[in-house]
């Protein structure tokens, strides 16, 4: 992990499945971010509100809880429009136009070295 | 007659010759409507009565008087003119029939008689010619053959055969035929005792009856019966007739037409029976069947229909269909019906029809047409075939082969992060090698333990139980107890894994590392703070002592994310010298819920 010299930005992970959240967090880190963990919409929601450094949503669609991760990625394309959104899923006839704008969509599984580079430009952008 | 013309001087001479019976042969010649001639033995024209010369339209006779007589006569007729002088001159009679024109060229038809006119000496003297004007009755006579030759062409044409009976002598005339209509040649007799006995015997007392009515009251006879042809085969024939009367009313027979209906009973009877077997065949469907009319109204359906929709016949004829059909789904079937009738081709639909209990439906309709030689439909026979079973399951489908799909992509994420885990920590590659596999056998586990619940979820202790199967030395060191708790299955997989590091930690640095080390699993539910609660403990004991690690490894991190709720911090890792306590809360209706 390497550490910047002012605060790292944070990257807020949505995934039911614990194993493929440490995964993830793994990743987010290796890539030069904070990871926070959330295990559903709800969760990820309440810590939207009460941190603003996240600058990327990584999300799963399939979740437990009151909304899905589409509906979330939507919700926040809407209320905060700055964060980046890379939604996964096993799901493969995702439509471009049940993207939230802007999204990117990477079906699972999917390669870690692609997706860190892929996390890193879209931040630096 | 004039005394000072010629011709009179020349009938005068003649009737002086003839003697006293002048006065009755001249009212004769002055009645008679023919031309009557004197000629000589030659031939030559003598004399003409006055009634003759108005027929041939003669001017003047002085002109022709002494011409020969066959000299107004063309070709054929000419010929026979001749030959009639040359017979009577020889003492015999002579006629012949032919064409000529009379003086001012009128064409007529001439019957003409030349006899001799004998001498006291008994022999020729002169010729007497007279010729009648037939052309009036030839026409007749023509017209009517011309009639005739139509009627019969016409029953030809029909294949009527013309029968007659003659009461009197029971003689029965019948034409060609009307003999074939029997299975006669036209040449063989057919006598009325030969056609009695043609008819089928269980047809002969209605034959009987039918002639006595006819007899009787004067009623035309018709009827069809069955006959036997002299070889055998069966056969139909129509018969018509009417009674024939004598001049004064009196029945003297019995005439009319006769027709061969062999082919038309036996499309009859096919006819028939393919309307039956129709309607066998389409009440033995397990479909509803329905026909209907070229221009689309619908006109018959198997009690399917009936049964399926309770309504009845008059609710559904016609368009009355149409009611059974949702309303979201008439208009495109009307379309869809309408378009078959004007292309009159395939008809297919799907809607969905209300079942008699208000139920709807999915229905796949399907009809065609049946064309008449010519192309145009007849009628139409269609079907409607319920695939709401169909339509459930084909959903079902699609919805199992999704969820699969999901599934498998995940476990493919899961097995990545698995080795991404393993290989980024691991020392060597053997021992990469070797956690890789074991982490999957643990995967694989909980998939097998999932598959067996239909991914509905899992028992905690089936869990357990398989997380630590291949860690368990058969001396009882291992020791699981809890009760029943129902883990969701998102939950079931990572919970495996974890605990499999925990094992897997015991048996490298932990109990499991030492003969007398012993690990206690044990989970129970509290319900203290109004919301139920399971409490799950791992407790090694018997091991060595035990170290707090510089750096908290793949399965402790995993069990926090797995475990973590609402409930801060409810996971802890204790690294009791005397052996490692891992314990957690979790919120159980979290777990039903999730």
């Amino acid at each position: 992990v390497t550490e910047k010299p002012n605060r790292p930005s944070a990257v807020l992970i949505v995934e039911d499945e614990a194993l493929l959240r440490l995964h993830a967090a793994d990743m987010i880190e290796e890539a030069g971010y904070v990871a926070i963990e959330a295990k559903d919409a709800d969760e990820a929601i309440a810590i939207l509100i009460s941190r603003p450094d996240i600058v990327l949503l990584f999300t799963d669609i399939n979740m437990a809880g009151s909304m899905d991760g589409l509906k979330l990625a939507h919700l926040v394309r809407d209320r905060w429009p700055p964060i980046k959104i890379i939604i996964v899923s096993g799901k493969t006839n995702l439509q471009t136009k049940d993207m939230p704008p802007g999204g990117r969509f990477f079906p699972k599984p999917f390669e870690t070295g692609k997706m860190i580079s892929e996390i890193r430009s879209m931040i630096e952008s | 007659m004039s005394s000072v013309s010629p011709s009179g001087e020349a009938v005068d001479q003649s009737i002086a010759s003839l003697g006293d019976a002048s006065s009755l042969l001249r009212s004769l010649f002055a009645s008679s409507g023919d031309c009557i001639k004197i000629l000589d033995l030659d031939g030559n024209l003598l004399f003409m009565t006055e009634g003759g010369q108005r027929l041939m339209e003669v001017a003047d006779f002085g002109k022709i008087m002494g011409c020969p007589w066959p000299s107004f006569w063309q070709g054929k007729e000419n010929a026979e003119a001749t030959a009639a002088v040359a017979a009577a001159r020889a003492g015999r009679a002579a006629q012949f029939q032919g064409f000529a024109t009379t003086m001012a060229g009128t064409p007529k038809w001439w019957e003409v008689h030349v006899s001799p006119i004998l001498g006291s000496d008994g022999k020729p003297e002169k010729l007497l010619s007279v010729s009648r004007d037939i052309t009036a009755t030839r026409a007749a006579a023509q017209a009517r053959e011309a009639t005739e030759r139509r009627l019969e062409l016409a029953m030809k044409a029909a294949r009527l055969g013309y029968w007659s009976l003659d009461f009197a002598t029971g003689a029965l005339t019948a034409s060609d035929f009307s003999k074939e209509n029997f299975g006669r040649g036209g040449s063989a007799e057919f006598t009325n005792d030969e056609l009695r006995a043609a008819i089928h015997p269980d047809d002969r007392a209605r034959v009987e009856a039918a002639i006595a009515h006819t007899i009787a009251t004067g009623e035309d006879y018709n009827i069809e019966y069955r006959i036997v042809k002299p070889d055998g085969t069966p056969g139909w024939v129509m018969i018509r007739g009417q009674l024939t009367r004598d001049d004064f009313g009196k029945p003297i027979g019995m005439s009319g037409v006769s027709l061969d209906i062999a082919d038309l009973k036996m499309a009859g009877t096919a006819l028939v029976e393919s309307e039956a077997r129709f309607e066998a065949f389409a009440q033995a469907m397990p479909n509803q069947v329905w026909s209907a009319t070229p221009d689309g109204l619908l006109d018959w359906f198997n009690d399917k229909v009936f049964d399926y929709g309770g309504l009845d016949f008059a609710a559904l004829a016609g368009t009355g269909w149409a009611q059974m059909v949702h309303p979201d789904d008439i208009g495109a079937a009307s379309a869809s019906w309408a378009k078959a009738l004007s292309d009159a081709g395939q008809y297919q639909t799907q809607f969905r029809l209300r079942r008699a209990d208000g139920a709807w439906r999915w229905h796949l309709a399907r009809a065609l047409p049946i064309k008449d030689q010519a192309g145009a439909v007849t009628r139409w026979v269609g079907t409607n075939t319920d695939i709401e079973d169909q339509k459930a399951l084909e959903a079902q489908q699609t919805l199992l082969t999704g969820e699969l799909e999901h599934r498998i992509k995940n476990t493919l994420a899961m097995v990545a992060a698995i080795a991404s885990q393993t290989f980024r920590t691991a020392a060597t590659k053997e021992d990469a090698r070797d956690i890789f596999d074991a982490r999957l056998n643990a995967l694989n586990k909980a998939h097998q333990i999932l598959t067996s619940t239909s991914w509905t979820g899992a028992p905690l202790a089936l869990v357990v139980e398989g997380a630590l199967a291949s860690h368990r030395s058969g001396e009882g060191r291992i020791k699981i107890s809890g009760p029943t708790v129902q883990l969701p299955a998102n939950k079931a997989l990572s919970l495996s894994l974890a605990l499999h590091e925990l094992a897997t930690n015991a048996t490298k640095y932990g109990a499991l590392s030492v003969s007398q080390g012993t690990i206690d699993v044990a989970w129970g539910c509290s319900n203290s703070t109004g919301s139920p609660l399971l409490h799950f403990e791992w407790r090694e004991s018997g091991g060595p002592v035990v170290l707090q690690p510089t750096r908290r490894g793949f399965g402790s991190r995993l069990i926090e994310r797995t475990l973590s709720s609402d409930l801060g911090g409810s996971v802890a890792m204790n690294f009791d010298p005397t052996g490692l306590v891992c314990k957690f809360d979790v919120k159980l209706s979290q777990l039903e819920a999730a």
